[in-house]
């Protein structure tokens, strides 16, 4: 877990944002583990299919906005230049699983729809790579 | 971007961890900022420059302009 947040000298600001994050993601991940359960074994009606489908989206775009207030009200610059390098790698890390595993999914159909997982993926290589970011200016 | 960031901390036995304190910054800012490895915005040299009360220009050294050395070759000439 300390790999991640939550050490002791880490600002107010950050310390809530990344909590918000974690929760976000945990309930991200919930909701779609749910929704494929839901769709694979069992027979939901359309509007349970409609739900579960746009269900995840909504801890995807609270991220978003509270990655946003936080870019807005860090005061650090330093450390908003190494969070948005963050997100950067996240994205690019996304693109390439996403595009490799497209590629295969052309050749045979793929078993996990990997869609499902690009908000789980963004956000771990994003928090590894920060982590190696501050690491690298210890 | 150069800078005599640490020689000017060095000079008043601050850790990087207490400039950080003064400048309101993460300690590993100042660390960035020394090495020459992130430049600051012009707020934050600005506040830099008043903390060691100097000319932002006598902490960072801009690698464009001419070596004074180098000025007086070419005025010689």
């Amino acid at each position: 877990m300390r790999l991640f947040c939550c050490h002791k000298n880490m600002p107010p600001l950050q310390r809530r944002s990344l909590l918000l994050v974690s929760v976000a993601i945990l309930i991200f991940v919930a909701l779609t583990e749910a929704g494929y359960y839901g769709f694979r074994h069992g027979h939901p009606s359309i509007a349970f299919v409609i739900l579960l489908a746009i269900l995840p989206a909504v801890p995807v775009v609270f991220v978003i906005r509270v990655v946003g207030r936080y870019l807005a009200e860090e005061k650090d610059e330093f450390v908003r230049m190494l969070v948005v390098q963050a997100m950067l790698w996240g994205f690019g890390v996304t693109m390439v699983l996403d595009t490799v595993w497209g590629g295969f999914a052309v050749w045979q159909p793929a078993p996990i729809p990997l869609g499902l997982l690009n908000f789980d993926i963004f956000a771990a290589s994003a928090l590894i790579a920060f982590r190696i970011l501050r690491w690298r200016y210890q | 971007m150069k800078n005599r960031l640490r020689v000017l901390r060095a000079e008043r036995n601050w850790s990087q961890a207490e400039l950080a304190e003064r400048l309101g910054v993460s300690r590993q800012s100042v660390n960035a900022i020394e090495t020459g490895k992130f430049d600051p915005s012009l707020p934050l040299a600005f506040k830099i420059a008043r903390l060691f009360a100097g000319p932002i220009e006598s902490i960072f050294l801009d690698n464009a302009t001419p070596s004074a050395e180098s000025t007086e070759t070419d005025q010689a000439r």
